[in-house]
């Protein structure tokens, strides 16, 4: 294994842990709704890692498009991937939190509707990558679905200041106290450093299985494949 | 039904999914790590 990936493993999960600890057990509960407050420290760092995930996914998609180098495809690939991994995980996160404040675990809010049409698109993405065995299509397709996918992020991003919802506007430090501020902040970036060590991880593995296609395929054409 | 039962399910599933899917693409490539070499 790589020393990159490893000390990128070691960097997140010891980032991420020390941030949720400390930030679930020094918040004290919020006025209004009691400890509930502490699935902020996952719920938004989730939401803000996702939309950063989708921001990977259409940079490489514009890159792709441009150079059409496979890599990049894959790079777009692995982020979308675990993109939609955060996305479900907020919405899951987000529907425990509206039980007991909104009453309903799902309400057909602009913001949560957005989000759940973002999941739809990025699972269509990892869909249409079985769809053809061409490589160069296969890229094509998703890298278009990359660039226009990523218009739908922006729309989940603003929903909360376009429409009356009954979501709240984005956490900010002039909307928050700042004993919350902190573990809201150091989540956020614990979280961006445990996206970018799974999307490496998820990278590498889709260039190990390229290469092992590609070696097979090769040594099928040549007649010559033998097992060992 | 205590706030407490809400604030477990959403740590529970966050820590279980993410730490379910980063031991399997870990464990994913071993795996293709340990696939047999081409031979030619």
């Amino acid at each position: 294994m790589s020393g990159g990936i490893k000390r990128l493993r070691v960097l997140a999960i010891t980032c991420v842990v020390l941030t949720q600890v400390g930030a679930f057990v020094t918040s004290p509960p919020d006025a209004l709704m009691g400890h509930l407050q502490k699935i902020m420290y996952v719920h938004v760092p989730s939401a803000w890692v996702m939309m950063l995930a989708f921001f990977i996914v259409f940079v490489y998609s514009v890159l792709y498009l441009w150079r059409r180098n496979p890599l990049h495809d894959l790079a777009a690939a692995s982020a979308a991937e675990v993109g939609t991994v955060f996305t479900a995980l907020t919405l899951i996160q987000g529907s425990i939190w509206g039980r007991p404040t909104w009453g309903v675990w799902w309400v057909w809010d602009p913001r949560l509707t957005t989000t759940a049409v973002l999941i739809l698109i990025y699972a269509g993405y990892l869909a249409l990558r079985s769809f053809t065995d061409d490589e160069e299509r296969r890229a094509r397709w998703c890298a278009a679905v990359g660039v226009l996918g990523f218009i739908n992020v922006w729309i989940v991003f603003m929903s909360v200041r376009w429409w009356r919802t009954l979501h709240q506007p984005q956490s900010s430090p002039s909307t928050m106290s700042s004993e919350y501020l902190w573990g809201l902040v150091a989540n956020s970036i614990s979280f961006a450093i445990l996206l970018a060590w799974l999307i490496r991880e998820r990278y590498e593995i889709a260039k190990l299985e390229q290469a092992k296609e590609l070696d097979f395929e090769e040594a099928a054409l040549s007649g010559t494949v033998q097992h060992v | 039904m205590s706030n407490w039962n809400f604030v477990i399910a959403a740590y529970g599933v966050t820590w279980a999914t993410l730490i379910g899917y980063a031991f399997g693409l870990i464990r994913r490539r071993q795996r293709v790590l340990q696939q047999p070499e081409v031979k030619r």
